[in-house]
C-alpha cells in the first residue's frame, strides 16, 4: 500500500531511523560490555567499548548472592501474561461505551475515570484495604491487582480511538441489523480498533514487566519474587548502602562493585532482547492488519 | 490540642568522651561477671503465661543484604521455637531488606498491621514516640524482662537511659561494642615505598603531604577515597573537636564541654577550617571529580590496591585488630591509624513493641532470652547449627551457600539482642568477644545523653532544613564547591529555612532537660 | 421481567442522580422522560442495549473503586497529626501544617519553575517526537528494518531510571567516564566535571527524557498513523502532492485529537517529576540542585530521614489539586476553541 510514495522521504526515514537506533543501542552496548570487563581495568582504564581485559566475575556474583534469578523470570513472564490479558480486556471493554456519545452515563463515566488518574488516596490507605480486606499479601494478586489493571490513561487513549476511527454509522447500522452491544464491539468495533488495542497492549504489558513496586508493598517471600522485585531490592540495597546511613564496615563491603551494578543491569536486559522478537511477530501483525481494514 | 506523646523525640547520638580503647584490664573477669549475672537471674523466668499455652509473637526484622528464603526462616523458627515454646512464645520470624524498611514499617503501623517485635533504628525512633507507634515497656520490663535488666546492669545503665523519655522506656538497645573512633587507614604498601613516617599521622590534615607524594609518583593511584557520606564516614564534626556533641540532627551541636549552649555547627570556626582544608585538598588535585556522586566507597578502591588513604570510624576494640581484619577483608596490607579517642557512638539498633502489638508478654519474654541465652542469640544471628553453621574450634563457621549464615549473619549480631552472649565467628581472634565486651565496658555515657529532642514544632522547619544539607553538605564536605563563595549562600539557605527557630527549639527543650538532670 | 427491568431502572436513576450532580447536565432525566412516551418495543431494546454499554463498563468501574476510590479517605492524612495508638480517623487534624515545608525553602519558586518548565519541554517533545517517529517508522519499506527498529525504541522502556543512571554515569563519570576518556582527551580537551556543572543538565535531562520515552510516545501514536486510510494518500499523490504535504496536510490534522488528548492527559501530571530522571540520574549531585530540584526531589529530601505521612500526604495532594486546576483550565480552553477533542 505504500509502494507509490516518494523514495526520497523513504531514504530520509530510514536514514533517521538508523540514526536514532544507534543513539539508543550505544549505551546499552556500553552497559553490557562494561559488566563483562574486569574490575580492575574499568577502574583504572574507564568505561570503554574495547576494554583490556574481559571477566564473567560480575555474573558470577550475581548467581552467587541471589539464587532465585531464573525463577523470578519465569514469575514475572506470568504475571505479565495474565495481567496484560485481564487488564487489556477490562480497559478496551471500558472505554468502548465512554466513547458512544448516545449511552446515558458516558459523561459521567468520563469524568469518574478521569479523577482516579488526577487524586489518589497514597500509599497508606490502598495499603491499608489490600492487605486487610482482601488479603492479597504474598499472593499471586498481589503482583496482579494493585494499580496495574485499569490505567484510566490507557482508557482515556482508547475511547479516543473509538471515538476517531469508528464511524457511528457502523454502529448504528450493526443496531439495524439487529446486533446486541457485545457482537457489535466484539464482531466490528474490535478488529477496527486493532492498532490501538495492540499498542495499548504492549504498553500494559511492559507496566506489568517493570512493575516492582507491588512485589515491595505485597510480597515478602524472596521466592515469589518477580525479576523486577528482585532487580530492584538489589539496586534500592546498593542505594541505601551508598547513600552513607549504614554505619558498619561491614555493610559497606555489601555495595557491589561497578561492573556488578552494570551486570545487574544488564540482566534485566538481555533477556527481553531475546524475548521481544517473537513478540514483535504478533505486534507487528497487529498493527498492519488494523491499517488494512481501517 | 490536647497531646500526650504528640512529640517528636529524637536519640541523641550518645558521646562519650573515654581514654584510648585498650586498657589492660581484666576482660576475661568482667565477660564472667556478665555471665554470671545472667545466670544468676536465669533459671526461673516465672512471669511466663500459664502453662501450656503458647502465643504466637511476630518478629519483623531489617538485613542488609537479600532476605532469606522461606525454608531457611521456618528452619530457624522450629529451632528458635524449641527454645521458646517451653517459655509460652511461638515466634514467626519476618525480614525486610534495610533499603525499605523504614517505609514499610511506617506503612504497616499507619494500617494497623499486627507486628509484635521490631527493630528500630536511632533515627526513627523518634518518630515511633511521636506517632505513639511504639508501647512503654517499664512494667513489661519489670515482670519479663528482669535479665534485660541485669545484663544492662549498671555499667550500660547509661544505655537504657539512653532510650528512656520522661522517665518511660520505650526500646531495648542492642548491645555490642558502641564505642566509635575514627582512623586514618593507610595502604602499607605504598607508604612503605616511600618510607613514609606514619606515627606522625595525629589528625587528618597530617594527611595532605603523604597524598601529595603520592598524586606526584603514583599517576594510577587516587590519594584519597571516601568511606561514607563524607571522608570521616559520618558527620565531618568527629575528626575535630573531642568535644562535640551531634545529638542526633548535627544542626545545632555542642561544642564545649561547659555548659548547654548549642550552636548552629555550620556556621563555626571548626568547620569552616575543614572546608578550607579539603577544599585546597581538592584544588590541589587529591580529591577525585567522582567522588561525591560515584557510588564506588573505599572497598572497591582499596581491593585493587589503587588508593593510598581513607577516612574512616569503627567500634573494634583495637586499631591493630582492625587493621588486620582490613588486610584479610581487602587482600591489601592496610594499617589503622586512629585520630581521636572512642566516644560511645549512638545507640542505633533498639528493639521495641509496636502498639499494633496483639501479644507484649511474650515479645518481652522473648527479647530478655535473647539477652541471655546464647543458643538463641546464635540462631537469630547465623542461623542453625549443624544446617548453616557448624561450631569448629570454638568459632562459627558458616556452611557454603547457607541462605541464613550468609544474610541474617551480616546484619543480625548488630541489630538484636546481646552480641556479647554470642560466638565469635571464623577469622577473629578466639577472645575478640571479650576484648570488645572490656572495651564497651570502658566507655560512659555522653553528657547529653538521655536528652530526646521533639522536633514536632519544627517539624517543616526541620523538613527544609533536610534538604539543604543535601544540596551543599556532600559538595563542601568533600572539598569540590568553594567554602569562600559557597558556605555563606549554604548558612544563609539554612537561615531561610529556619534553621534559627529549630536550634531557639532544640535549645529550649535542652535547658529543661539539664535543669531536671 | 417487567419487576428485573425495573429494579435495574432505578439503579441506573442512582448513577443518573450521580451524573447530573457531577456534570450538571440535564439531559439524561429528559431523555428518559422522551422515552416513556416512545413506543413500548423500541424502548425496550433501546434500554436493554443501554444496559449491556453498562455492564461492559462493570469490571473496570469496580475496579476502579477498589482500587482508587475507596482508598481516596487516605487524602484526609494530609490535614492530621498521625498517631499510631489512635488510628488514621481519630488522629487530630492539623489544620494545613502538614502544607507549610512545602513553601518553606528559600527556593521554593525555583523549585516549581523548574517542575513547570520541564513538563512543557517534556510534554511538547513527546507528542512531537512521538508523531515524527510514527511517521518515520509507518514509511520504512524493509520489513525487517521495521521490526528491528520497533524493538530497539522500545528497548529503553524495559529499564528502570536506575539503571539508566548507571548508563549515564558510564558516560559522564569524570575519571572513568567515556566521553572524558575517550572522546575529550582524543581530541586533546580538558576533561568536564559533568556531574558538578549545572549549565549542562538542562540539555542532559531532556535528552534521557526524550531517548527514554521515545518508544512509548511513539506507541501512542503509532496506532493512529496506521489507521489512517491509504487511500487518502493515494488521492493526495494524484494530485501531485509531495510526501511532505503528504504529512503535512493529511497526517497531522488526522492525528490532532489524539495529540491534544494526549497533551491534556500529561498536562494533568504538570506538577509531578519522575523522580528517577530528576534524582538518580543526576547522581544527587548538590551542585546540580538549581537544574534538578524538582517538587518530587525536594519532597523525598526533606522527608527521607522523617517518616511523616502527613507531610507526604499533603505534598501528593498539593500536587494534585495544581493537577486538577491545570487540566480543568485547559479543557475548558480546547472546549472553547475545539469542542470536539475536549476529554469531557
Amino acid at each position: 500500500m505504500m509502494k507509490k510514495r516518494g523514495k526520497g522521504f523513504q531514504v530520509f526515514a530510514a536514514s533517521i531511523m538508523l540514526i536514532t537506533c544507534l543513539i539508543i543501542v550505544i549505551p546499552f552496548l556500553l552497559m553490557i560490555i562494561s559488566s563483562f570487563t574486569e574490575e580492575k581495568s574499568l577502574l583504572l582504564n574507564g568505561y570503554s567499548f574495547f576494554p583490556e581485559k574481559w571477566s564473567l566475575e560480575a555474573y558470577r556474583y550475581i548467581l552467587k548472592s541471589s539464587g532465585i534469578i531464573l525463577s523470578s523470570y519465569g514469575y514475572s513472564a506470568l504475571v505479565t501474561l495474565t495481567g496484560t490479558i485481564l487488564s487489556e480486556g477490562m480497559t478496551v471493554l471500558l472505554a468502548y461505551p465512554l466513547s458512544r456519545k448516545d449511552f446515558f452515563a458516558e459523561r459521567f463515566l468520563t469524568v469518574f475515570v478521569f479523577i482516579t488518574m488526577l487524586f489518589n488516596g497514597g500509599l497508606v490507605s490502598q495499603y491499608m484495604i489490600y492487605s486487610t480486606i482482601f488479603n492479597i499479601k504474598n499472593t499471586f494478586f498481589a503482583y496482579l491487582v494493585p494499580n496495574l489493571m485499569l490505567s484510566g490513561f490507557y482508557v482515556m487513549i482508547i475511547k479516543n480511538y473509538y471515538t476517531a476511527n469508528v464511524p457511528v454509522e457502523l454502529i448504528e447500522a450493526a443496531r439495524i441489523d439487529g446486533s446486541g452491544e457485545f457482537y457489535t464491539f466484539y464482531k466490528i468495533v474490535l478488529p477496527v480498533a486493532r492498532p490501538i488495542v495492540v499498542s495499548m497492549g504492549v504498553l500494559i504489558a511492559l507496566s506489568y514487566w517493570n512493575d516492582w513496586t507491588n512485589g515491595l508493598y505485597y510480597v515478602t517471600k524472596p521466592e515469589m519474587y518477580t525479576f523486577q522485585s528482585l532487580l530492584n531490592r538489589m539496586i534500592q540495597q546498593i542505594n541505601y548502602l551508598t547513600s552513607g546511613q549504614m554505619m558498619s564496615n561491614a555493610a559497606q563491603t555489601q555495595i557491589p562493585s561497578v561492573s556488578v551494578r552494570m551486570g545487574i543491569a544488564a540482566i534485566g536486559v538481555i533477556p527481553m532482547i531475546i524475548i521481544y522478537p517473537f513478540f514483535q511477530k504478533f505486534f507487528v501483525g497487529g498493527l498492519t492488519a488494523g491499517a488494512i481494514k481501517g | 490540642m490536647k497531646k500526650l506523646f504528640s512529640v517528636f523525640l529524637v536519640i541523641g547520638l550518645v558521646f562519650s568522651l573515654v581514654g584510648c580503647g585498650d586498657k589492660p584490664a581484666s576482660a576475661s573477669e568482667s565477660t564472667e561477671a556478665v555471665i554470671e549475672k545472667t545466670e544468676t537471674s536465669a533459671e526461673p523466668s516465672s512471669a511466663a503465661p500459664a502453662e501450656g499455652e503458647i502465643k504466637d509473637v511476630y518478629l519483623f526484622t531489617c538485613t542488609f543484604r537479600d532476605v532469606p528464603n522461606s525454608e531457611t526462616v521456618a528452619n530457624m523458627e522450629s529451632k528458635i521455637n524449641e527454645i521458646m515454646h517451653p517459655l509460652g512464645v511461638n515466634v514467626h520470624l519476618e525480614y525486610y531488606n534495610v533499603a525499605e524498611f523504614d517505609a514499610e514499617v511506617s506503612r504497616r503501623l499507619a494500617s494497623g498491621d499486627r507486628i509484635d517485635l521490631m527493630n528500630a533504628m536511632d533515627y526513627n525512633y523518634a518518630g515511633y514516640l511521636a506517632t505513639e507507634s511504639i508501647l512503654p515497656l517499664n512494667d513489661l520490663l519489670d515482670n519479663y524482662g528482669k535479665d534485660i535488666k541485669a545484663v544492662f546492669g549498671t555499667d550500660f545503665k547509661y544505655m537504657l537511659d539512653g532510650l528512656t523519655f520522661d522517665g518511660t522506656i520505650y526500646g531495648i538497645p542492642q548491645l555490642s561494642a558502641k564505642h566509635t573512633y575514627n582512623y586514618v587507614l593507610i595502604n602499607k604498601d605504598l607508604a612503605d615505598k616511600y618510607n613514609m613516617d606514619l606515627s606522625a599521622i595525629k589528625t587528618y590534615k597530617d594527611l595532605e603531604p603523604l597524598m601529595l607524594t603520592i598524586k606526584e609518583k603514583e599517576p594510577g593511584v587516587k590519594p584519597i577515597v571516601r568511606s561514607g557520606i563524607t571522608f570521616s564516614g559520618t558527620t565531618a564534626a568527629c575528626t575535630f573537636n573531642e568535644n562535640y556533641e551531634a545529638m542526633s540532627d548535627g544542626v545545632g551541636v555542642l561544642m564545649s564541654d561547659e555548659g548547654y549552649d548549642i550552636v548552629d555547627f555550620y556556621e563555626t570556626d571548626e568547620y569552616k577550617e575543614f572546608l578550607d582544608t579539603v577544599h585546597r585538598w581538592y584544588t590541589e588535585g587529591l580529591v577525585s571529580d567522582d567522588i561525591a556522586t560515584s557510588g564506588d566507597r573505599v572497598h572497591t578502591y582499596w581491593q585493587t590496591g589503587n588508593a593510598f588513604a581513607c577516612i574512616d570510624h569503627t567500634t573494634n576494640y583495637s586499631a591493630e585488630n582492625e587493621g588486620k581484619n582490613l588486610t584479610n577483608t581487602y587482600g591489601v596490607n592496610s594499617v589503622v591509624i586512629p585520630i581521636s579517642s572512642p566516644v560511645c557512638s549512638n545507640l542505633i539498633y533498639s528493639s521495641v513493641i509496636p502498639r499494633t502489638s496483639q501479644n507484649p508478654e511474650g515479645a518481652m519474654i522473648f527479647l530478655n532470652e535473647m539477652y541471655k541465652n546464647p543458643d538463641l542469640v546464635n540462631t537469630m544471628y547465623y542461623g542453625v547449627e549443624g544446617t548453616d553453621w557448624n561450631m569448629v574450634d570454638g568459632f562459627i563457621t558458616g556452611v557454603e551457600g547457607s541462605s541464613a549464615f550468609l544474610n541474617c549473619g551480616t546484619s543480625q549480631p548488630m541489630i538484636w539482642g546481646n552480641y556479647f552472649i554470642s560466638s565469635p565467628t571464623a577469622g577473629n581472634d578466639s577472645d575478640s568477644i571479650k576484648k570488645a565486651l572490656e572495651y564497651t565496658r570502658s566507655g560512659k555515657g555522653a553528657r547529653t545523653l538521655g536528652f530526646l529532642f521533639d522536633t514536632s514544632e519544627v517539624s517543616d522547619e526541620w523538613a527544609a532544613i533536610q534538604s539543604v544539607l543535601s544540596e551543599y553538605q556532600e559538595g563542601l564536605e568533600f572539598g569540590i564547591l568553594d567554602p569562600e563563595t559557597e558556605l555563606p549562600k549554604f548558612i544563609n539557605k539554612l537561615k531561610a529555612a529556619g534553621v534559627d527557630d529549630f536550634i531557639a527549639e532544640k535549645q529550649k527543650q535542652l535547658d529543661k532537660w539539664s535543669a531536671n538532670k | 421481567m417487567i419487576s428485573s427491568l425495573r429494579s435495574k431502572n432505578s439503579w441506573i436513576n442512582g448513577l443518573l442522580i450521580n451524573s447530573q450532580f457531577l456534570s450538571g447536565r440535564k439531559w439524561p432525566a429528559v431523555y428518559f422522560v422522551g422515552h416513556i412516551s416512545n413506543d413500548m418495543r423500541r424502548e425496550k431494546k433501546l434500554k436493554k442495549s443501554e444496559l449491556h454499554l453498562l455492564l461492559m463498563t462493570l469490571p473496570g468501574v469496580i475496579y476502579l473503586v477498589i482500587n482508587n476510590y475507596l482508598p481516596m479517605f487516605g487524602i484526609v492524612i494530609a490535614f492530621k497529626k498521625i498517631n499510631t495508638s489512635k488510628g488514621i480517623f481519630r488522629s487530630e487534624w492539623n489544620g494545613i501544617s502538614n502544607f507549610k515545608f512545602l513553601f518553606r525553602s528559600a527556593d521554593a519558586w525555583l523549585i516549581t519553575r523548574n517542575t513547570l518548565v520541564y513538563n512543557l519541554v517534556f510534554i511538547f517533545l513527546n507528542i512531537f517526537l512521538g508523531v515524527l517517529f510514527a511517521i518515520l517508522l509507518n514509511e520504512l519499506w524493509s520489513k525487517t528494518f521495521k521490526k528491528l527498529s520497533q524493538t530497539i525504541l522500545i528497548l529503553p522502556q524495559i529499564v528502570s531510571m536506575v539503571i539508566v543512571s548507571y548508563m549515564v554515569y558510564a558516560f559522564l563519570s569524570s575519571d572513568n567516564g567515556f566521553i572524558n576518556n575517550s572522546i575529550l582527551i582524543s581530541l586533546g580537551k580538558n576533561k568536564i566535571s559533568w556531574y558538578s556543572k549545572a549549565r549542562y543538565w538542562p540539555f542532559i535531562l531532556v535528552f534521557i527524557q526524550a531517548w527514554k520515552s521515545l518508544g512509548y510516545n511513539v506507541l501512542l501514536f503509532l496506532a493512529s498513523v496506521v489507521s489512517i486510510d491509504s487511500s487518502l494518500y493515494e488521492s493526495a499523490e494524484i494530485d501531485g502532492a509531495s510526501r511532505i504535504k503528504q504529512i503535512r496536510y493529511i497526517t497531522i490534522p488526522l492525528l490532532k485529537p489524539a495529540m491534544i488528548t494526549l497533551g491534556l492527559l500529561m498536562v494533568g501530571r504538570i506538577f509531578y517529576s519522575d523522580f528517577g530522571l530528576f534524582y538518580q540520574v543526576p547522581m544527587d549531585s548538590g551542585p546540580l540542585y538549581p537544574v534538578t530540584q524538582t517538587i518530587d526531589t525536594y519532597v523525598f529530601r526533606g522527608l527521607s530521614n522523617i517518616s511523616n505521612l502527613g507531610m507526604a500526604a499533603a505534598a501528593a495532594f498539593y500536587q494534585s489539586i495544581v493537577g486538577f486546576l491545570v487540566i480543568m483550565t485547559c479543557n475548558t480552553v480546547v472546549k472553547k476553541v475545539d469542542a470536539e477533542n475536549a476529554l469531557f
